[in-house]
């Protein structure tokens, strides 16, 4: 039963990775002049798009797997509501975030903002489609070992792992190469990029390493 | 080959010489888009007049002194000047300033007392402005400007040098875009103006005047000096007489010389012979005027100079290019001068003459470099010495950091078993032998081995207590290693994020001032570091506070039990429970809680509260290299516009400091820090830089 999980846990994550880079590709057919440091705003919108959907659709056949209690509709749209103002708060607190991190204050406010949508889709939907928006819930899974299943544990590495990134993605702005990518956000947007992505990759693996020490218990 | 008949040193080509060197003068304050603006008659002067520019390129370190032994010698000073530059004391090397004293030129001076330190005795005439004062900008300049009248009447002197420093001031202080450069400049093109107009009206037939105008040293984008950059290196060079011919055609691009060429150039030009160490070439359209004998016989000279300069420094000096090419002009030199003086005074031989010319300007150019590359020579033997010591020293900090920073902080360094130790007599010995083989065999002057065998004996000694430390704190270290190995009740303290992080902030950061841009926009990594350190100190505090209100009943009756410990733990407990009998205990916790509460907030609260401070900071004064020029909130509250918020900015500040400072004062304290703090306002007031609110506009309070 665990080999099975993990597989499916890979089987996603890889799904997930190949869409990400999917979008880099695909969209230069339809468009004119695509390219990820060119119209990299354009990039920002199609990839947070993409992967939400994405991750939308594998919870919600998942989820279909493991047949939850049915609730009544009013329950599911007041629930979705809830996901969609959780979820522009987080993009919100990020924008601030990255402002008080030394992003312009009233200039490029377009870019900043969409990083931080982009770091949302990677941190609070995949959190928002695990568990809802249940805020007790997520502290519980961001503790030590609060992890009850490996899909939280999956995505603890990829949420530390894409905000590391973006970490990382900030040090080559400082420096006086001007190559395209130290623009304003591009390096920040591709290091949180390839951190999730490393994450996606790294999750599967690390539990599979670990899945003698991994104990869930239940509380 | 042929040797002429004319071997004293030719006469001079110029009556008077003033020399106008203004100090921080980039090229583009005068060739550039300021230079037009600011500096109208130079710009005319330049374009049409009697005159000569080029842009001259110094050498770094571009710092004042080095930059006027370069004017002065013609050769290159090295970076070990910069370490002499703050007390300077008087240049030994043959220079053009010792040579027109010994001509019996009387020189006057005016300007930075860093000449009258180098040449202490040569000026008939002097006054030195200090060069400390950077904020101001007017009286360093006026106390050289209040002369100009008298002495440009007076008839009774030959050289007269100028050193204005009040760009290089404002470059300092405000950078070269600044407001205030233009009517410095403004201020420097009307002086230069009086003494063109002076020379040209005192001008005898018999012999010109010459007014040099030059600067030491560029400035950077903002604003200091001291490196290699583009707008460091270059200077304008003007020569102004009229001896020149009227230019015809609009100057297109001011040729490169270098600075270094300045020194022979004068010498030709006084009559004086060239200094014995300056590497620099003859300008020549400055000697146009002269007959083409003449001319060949002003570039012999410098060329000669220079062949016996290099003849003194390399052993191979036959083999220089340069020399070859010297010696071959020497030999078209000589057939010219055969067919001179055989009456052939044609056309024929005048292009015959300019070819020689240029074979001797282009063996001067070789000359000139070869000479240029072997000017940097190391005293490899003091620097190593010296890098022993600071490894050593290094070492033994690293070995004690441990200890100093845990929670004894103590810092020993045991020096009292190595001093009686055997190892430390046998490395003295040795060290003393080392030096005596170095300083006997040493060829060139070495620094260290000039000091006084005293001096040189202790330093060994340290050396040797140094290692002998170094080696003792190592050996502490594995003994109390093995113990721990042996012991392990001792537990080492657990690392927590928040220790890792710092560490690895600190070596990230240390790391980091390996790369030039980092070390430009070093503030950008403390902001960087200090944003990292709130948020993750925050996340530690949400996690503390709110997984603790899950066990808060437990908490409760822990604290009944656990009275003495509480102090001690973690940050959530911000508590003050007095220290009562068990009698109080049912009050102090419902106190401990309502406490808890809204300290509970405020330590919530606190790391953002630092992190909208810090980026307020960053917006409010814009430094660094790359994005100096944005504009920030500190231009914005001191350009002129907006004083009356600066004033209120300001005032508002000084009362916060009196009204948080005044607690624990006595009275006498209090009055005499308003007293002072009034003085700070009204002292910026007297400036221009604030308002008194009874002031309405911008008037300055009368000097």
């Amino acid at each position: 039963m665990r080999e099975a999980e993990i597989r499916r846990l890979l089987a996603a994550n890889l799904l997930c990775a190949l869409a990400i880079i999917l979008t880099a590709v695909v969209p230069a057919i339809f468009l004119d002049g695509f390219s990820v440091l060119g119209t990299h705003l354009t990039w920002l919108c199609v990839c947070s798009v993409c992967v939400a959907t994405l991750n939308v659709i594998l919870h919600l056949v998942l989820k279909a797997n493991q047949s939850s209690k049915r609730s009544s509709f009013a329950h599911k749209i007041s629930r979705f509501l809830k996901c969609c103002i959780y979820f522009f708060m987080s993009c919100i607190l990020f924008h601030a975030i990255i402002v008080l991190y030394g992003a312009p204050l009233i200039e490029s406010v377009t870019e900043t903002f969409l990083f931080a949508v982009l770091l949302s889709t990677f941190t609070t939907l995949q959190c928002l489609c695990m568990m809802g928006p249940n805020i007790q819930a997520w502290i519980r899974v961001f503790s030590k070992n609060g992890a009850m299943s490996i899909w939280e544990s999956s995505l603890q590495i990829t949420t530390v792992c894409s905000i590391l990134g973006a970490w990382f993605g900030a040090f080559p702005i400082p420096l006086d190469w001007d190559r395209p990518w130290q623009v304003w956000p591009i390096s920040c947007s591709l290091g949180a990029t390839f951190g999730y992505m490393a994450g996606l990759i790294i999750a599967p693996l690390w539990i599979h390493w670990n899945r003698k020490q991994l104990t869930y218990k239940s509380r | 080959g042929v040797v002429s008949n004319w071997t004293k040193i030719p006469p001079p080509l110029f009556k008077k010489v003033v020399i106008v060197l203004i100090d921080a003068l980039r090229d583009d304050f005068v060739f550039g888009s300021k230079g037009k603006q600011f500096m109208p008659y130079t710009t005319q002067v330049v374009e049409k007049g009697t005159s000569y520019s080029f842009i001259a390129e110094a050498k770094p370190p571009t710092v004042t002194m080095p930059r006027i032994k370069a004017l002065m010698t013609g050769s290159i000073p090295g970076f070990i000047d910069v370490i002499v530059n703050l007390n300077s004391p008087a240049l030994l090397e043959d220079n053009l300033i010792w040579q027109a004293k010994t001509a019996g030129k009387r020189i006057i001076f005016y300007g930075d007392d860093t000449w009258v330190k180098l040449f202490p005795k040569h000026f008939v005439e002097y006054d030195g402005t200090t060069s400390f004062f950077v904020s101001d900008f007017t009286e360093v300049d006026d106390n050289v400007t209040r002369h100009l009248d008298r002495v440009l009447k007076r008839e009774d002197w030959d050289l007269l040098i100028l050193h204005y420093l009040g760009l290089d001031h404002i470059g300092h202080v405000t950078g070269p875009n600044s407001p205030l450069v233009g009517p410095k400049l403004r201020e420097m093109d009307n002086i230069l103006k009086k003494i063109h107009i002076s020379l040209l009206s005192k001008e005898e037939a018999s012999l010109p005047n010459l007014l040099v105008v030059c600067g030491d040293h560029g400035m950077s984008e903002t604003g200091g000096h001291g490196g290699s950059s583009e707008g460091e290196v270059h200077t304008p060079l003007l020569f102004i007489s009229s001896a020149f011919e009227k230019r015809s055609a609009p100057l297109a691009q001011p040729e490169r010389v270098q600075q270094t060429d300045l020194a022979s150039t004068l010498a030709i030009g006084l009559g004086l012979p060239i200094s014995r160490n300056s590497v620099g070439n003859l300008i020549l359209p400055v000697v146009e005027g002269k007959t083409m004998r003449e001319q060949l016989r002003f570039v012999h000279l410098n060329g000669f100079q220079l062949s016996r300069l290099l003849q003194e420094n390399t052993p191979a000096y036959e083999k220089d290019p340069g020399y070859e090419h010297f010696k071959i002009a020497e030999k078209s030199h000589g057939n010219w001068i055969k067919l001179y003086l055989e009456g052939n005074n044609s056309e024929i031989l005048l292009n015959l003459g300019k070819k020689v010319l240029k074979q001797y300007l282009e063996a001067l150019k070789t000359l000139s470099s070869s000479l240029s590359k072997q000017v940097a020579q190391y005293d490899m033997y003091s620097m190593m010495v010296g890098t022993v010591i600071i490894m050593e020293v290094l070492l033994l900090l690293l070995l004690s950091v441990p200890k100093a920073l845990s929670k004894r902080a103590e810092f020993e360094v045991p020096l009292s078993p190595p001093l009686f130790s055997l190892l430390f007599y046998l490395m003295c010995l040795m060290l003393c032998a080392v030096h005596v083989i170095v300083c006997t065999s040493a060829e060139s002057l070495c620094y260290f081995c000039s000091m006084s065998w005293l001096t040189a004996v202790g330093v060994m000694m340290l050396i040797s207590a140094l290692m002998c430390g170094i080696l003792s704190a190592i050996a502490k270290m594995f003994e109390n290693s093995r113990l721990l190995v042996k012991n392990p009740v001792v537990s080492s303290s657990s690392w927590s994020e928040i220790d890792m992080l710092i560490l690895a902030g600190t070596i990230g950061h240390v790391l980091s001032l390996g790369a030039s841009s980092f070390v430009e926009e070093e503030h950008q990594t403390w902001y960087f570091l200090i944003n990292t350190l709130c948020l993750v100190l925050c996340q530690e505090l949400c996690r503390n506070n709110f997984l603790l209100k899950e066990c808060d009943p437990q908490h409760s009756t822990n604290v009944k039990q656990n009275f003495d410990t509480i102090g001690e733990t973690s940050e959530c407990e911000n508590i003050d429970i007095p220290a009562a009998g068990n009698s109080k205990l049912g009050k102090a916790t419902s106190s401990s809680e309502f406490t808890k509460g809204s300290d509970k907030w405020i330590s919530l609260a606190a790391p953002w509260i630092i992190l909208i401070c810090c980026r307020l900071l960053r917006s409010l004064n814009q430094t660094g290299v790359q994005w100096a020029h944005r504009p920030d909130f500190g231009h914005w509250l001191t350009s002129s516009e907006h004083k009356s918020e600066l004033s209120f900015l300001a005032a508002v500040s000084l009362f916060m400091i009196f009204f948080l400072v005044q607690r624990r004062c006595s009275l006498v304290s209090k009055i005499a820090m308003a007293l002072g703090l009034l003085g700070v306002y009204s002292y910026r007031a007297a400036i221009g830089n604030v308002v008194f609110p009874w002031q309405h506009g911008s008037k300055d309070v009368s000097k």
